[in-house]
């Protein structure tokens, strides 16, 4: 570096600092209410209470709610705390560090993700969803008919999955009261930070950290705090846990478990679901003996292909082969799949019954909200003489070729 | 810095060596073969050597799970290993020599990256139903149309640098126009990436991890002949690239073709690369390492000892690397790419730091 850069550095260092200074933390700007919130009213006689998710709470003070959402990030220990203060109510003084205040009940809200889309006509809000990133890849009826009509507005800008970043001019032409967000922990993926300096109010959805099929329905009770239908969310997620445990039930006392495979392996290794998480828990419920059942994580792993060949090579089925539609296609990947015993037998499933055309799988959308029906379409796999009735939603055996569907 | 042409009147002649013993040859020819043994040996899955050598012989009462993963998993991946090492090694040893610089690579013209940029078009692209459909009627899915991709990518970098080199005299613009090339493959591909769905990201970036072990037998019919075939050529090649160390223009006073020899060179030397990052990934490192560790072993830069030379220690690092990657003794698989460039980088600035009592090193 020549000197005569040096005064350039030092000047360009001074005024970011003067800028940081002068910005300050966004959430601390906000304006201090003169009175306390009081504690002796009651606004929220329908409480929700949270039995599976581990990511985050609701607590209720009167006239706000208070939103804890744990660990977004994988890595992250962080804890974004949201204060939802009832129409006409002053938020509590001193607000918690950090705390983003919402009025609720909320009137318009944008979604950055279509995994949740389904719960907003489970709980009757549909009309307040103002605006949602990744329109093509809805599945959930009430909402692509809303699309059509065009009362939903695409907020992505065109590019797909964790790539996608929002349209804040959309974004500010729509005003939503809310923006539901997911968190990575990877910066260059979270829209949180950018929508809170641009003034909008993100509230970070972690559903997906969330290690059980239950737990992720239960976000449900999440999206209901912030339009006040809390009574709704209760019933249709009770609803959704009884006919899930009476599955899970049925299951609980079969003679013989299946073993299970599960993902693909690509160019020697294979990315497998680990013992503890989402997937492992719907094999487990559903009577089947998963593979990794004795791992104890709950992420994806990369595993060396012969690994799993040595314990799935006996096993009986094998599901959710990803990008893999046909028993041709499996094998164009690696033609050593013939040695599986699961795929010798074409037992074979995965779960792309339903996939939009540009790619949106309704697995990861209806299937987020109704896991009974997935544990349904699990057991008529595993075992066809529990569910005789069962008509599968998301999975299909695969065929040897591909169909000429579309 | 310094790693362009020697500048004229430098003293630039064989330096009169003596010849290492046999102990540098045997060393080159035990390194392999140990690296071999723990290759089918080490894995995720815990065989005994002894169990691996019945399977190899072929013996009765070994378990078949046995069988089937030394034989379909683990051998295949070894001699993948080994003929990707020994290819990587020699092209990147053709190139240093052709370019006079020690930092070439086998990728320095651009085969990579247009390798790469096919690989994205049918990964991250053409993964649509309709299309898919229309791959498995041509019998073109998965591996397949991913090893095509790549040969047609690089295939076509490498006709268009080659229409160049018949024109322009100099290496250093044929250097210059391949890395542009690079430039634009890999812009082009963060545009596709802009677009892609996550799970066609995560194949395509699995693609470029590098990986020896998505070679299965019916993959190698074609990869072992024309890795042999580019080998042979660079042996034929020998005296020829003696002569370009020292110049091109004492390379045509020895009555060396240069134009035709270079063409040469540049086709072996692409042919080597292409196909290696076709069926394994674009792997790093390795093609720089091997020809500096086969010169400092040997101590010449004879071309007639360092072809051999260079296949075998070609072979030993990549098995090495490979064996590294699999993480013996854990479930997990580390990327290959990460392995051959925490070898070869060391062995870089090894080079570079060295450089004062190295012997003229194709530089």
């Amino acid at each position: 570096m020549t000197r005569g850069m040096i005064p350039v550095v030092a000047a360009f260092v001074l005024y970011t600092s003067m800028v940081s200074i002068a910005l300050g933390d966004p959430e601390v700007a906000t304006p201090r209410p003169f009175f306390s919130a009081s504690e002796s009213v009651d606004l929220f006689p329908h409480k929700a209470c949270i039995r599976f998710a581990r990511c985050f709470t609701v607590e209720y003070h009167g006239t706000y709610k208070r939103l804890d959402v744990f660990s977004p990030g994988l890595k992250s220990k962080e804890t974004f705390v949201y204060i939802l203060v009832a129409q006409g109510h002053r938020p509590p003084a001193p607000l918690p560090r950090g705390a983003l205040v919402i009025q609720i009940p909320v009137k318009r809200i944008a979604v950055c993700s279509t995994t949740w889309s389904a719960f907003f006509p489970m709980l009757h809000i549909e009309n307040a969803l103002v605006g949602l990133a990744g329109c093509d890849w809805a599945s959930t009826p009430e909402i692509v008919s809303l699309i059509g009509q065009g009362r939903i507005t695409e907020i992505g800008d065109g590019r797909r999955g964790m790539n996608r970043q929002v349209n804040m001019e959309r974004l500010t032409v729509l005003r939503p009261d809310c923006i539901m967000v997911y968190a990575t922990g990877i910066p260059e993926y979270d829209h949180a930070p950018k929508l809170l300096e641009a003034g909008f109010k993100p509230v970070i959805n972690a559903s997906h950290m969330e290690t059980t099929p239950l737990g992720r329905t239960e976000w449900i009770k999440f999206i209901a705090a912030l339009f006040n239908k809390e009574a709704e969310a209760e019933r249709v997620f009770d609803d959704i846990v009884n006919r899930y445990e009476a599955m899970a039930e049925k299951t609980e006392r079969v003679a013989r478990r299946p073993t299970v495979l599960s993902g693909v392996a690509w160019r020697g290794t294979w990315y497998i679901p680990g013992g503890a998480g989402y997937s492992a828990r719907f094999m487990a419920d559903a009577g089947a003996d998963y593979i990794r059942r004795d791992d104890t994580t709950a992420g994806t792993k990369p595993v060396a292909i012969e690994t799993v060949f040595e314990r799935a090579r006996d096993a009986e089925f094998w599901i959710d082969t990803k990008m893999c539609g046909s028993l041709v296609e499996l094998l164009a990947v690696d033609e050593r799949y013939r040695l599986f015993s699961s795929f010798r037998t074409g037992k074979v499933f995965n779960n792309d019954a339903r996939v939009t055309p540009e790619g949106g799988n309704d697995y990861w959308e209806t299937g987020v909200a109704r896991p009974d029906l997935v544990l349904a379409d699990l057991i008529s796999i595993f075992h066809p003489e529990l569910a005789p009735d069962h008509k599968r939603i998301w999975y299909r055996q695969l065929p040897s070729r591909m169909e000429g569907r579309q | 810095m310094k790693f362009t042409t020697p500048a004229a009147g430098e003293q630039v002649a064989f330096h009169p060596i003596p010849r290492v013993g046999p102990a540098a040859w045997t060393l080159l020819l035990v390194l392999p073969m140990i690296a071999f043994i723990l290759e089918l040996c080490l894995g995720s899955v815990m065989i005994p050597p002894r169990g691996v050598w019945d399977v190899l012989t072929g013996q009765e009462g070994v378990p078949e799970g046995w069988r089937e993963i030394v034989l379909l998993f683990r051998l295949p991946r070894a001699v993948t290993a080994i003929l990707a090492g020994a290819a990587l090694g020699m092209a990147g040893l053709e190139m240093q020599t052709l370019f006079r610089n020690p930092l070439a690579d086998p990728f320095v013209l651009g085969i990579s990256s247009g390798a790469t940029l096919g690989v994205a078009l049918v990964v991250l692209v053409a993964s649509g139903f309709g299309f898919r459909f229309v791959m498995e009627k041509r019998g073109l899915l998965g591996n397949a149309s991913v090893v095509m991709a790549a040969l047609v990518g690089s295939m076509v970098i490498l006709s268009v640098v080659m229409a160049i080199a018949r024109r322009v005299e100099s290496s250093v613009t044929l250097l210059i126009v391949g890395l542009m090339f690079g430039y634009i493959c890999s812009a082009l591909v963060n545009v596709l990436l802009q677009f892609a769905q996550e799970h066609q990201m995560q194949n395509f970036i699995a693609w470029t991890f590098g990986s020896f072990g998505g070679v299965t037998w019916n993959q190698l019919l074609v990869f072992a002949p024309t890795v042999c075939v580019g080998l042979g050529l660079a042996r034929m090649l020998a005296k020829s690239l003696n002569a370009f160390l020292l110049g091109e223009g004492y390379a045509r006073s020895m009555g060396v073709n240069v134009r035709h020899t270079r063409i040469w060179i540049i086709v072996g030397a692409s042919l080597l690369a292409a196909t290696v990052t076709a069926y394994c990934g674009p792997i790093g490192f390795l093609g720089i390492a091997v020809p500096h560790l086969c010169r400092l072993i040997l101590k010449t830069s004879d071309h007639n000892d360092l072809v051999p030379a260079v296949i075998l220690m070609g072979a030993a690092l990549a098995l090495f690397a490979d064996v590294l990657s699999q993480a013996p003794g854990t479930r997990i698989v580390l990327p290959l790419n990460a392995i051959t460039s925490l070898i070869g980088a060391p062995v870089v600035i090894g080079v570079i730091l060295r450089r004062r009592q190295f012997i003229e090193a194709g530089a």
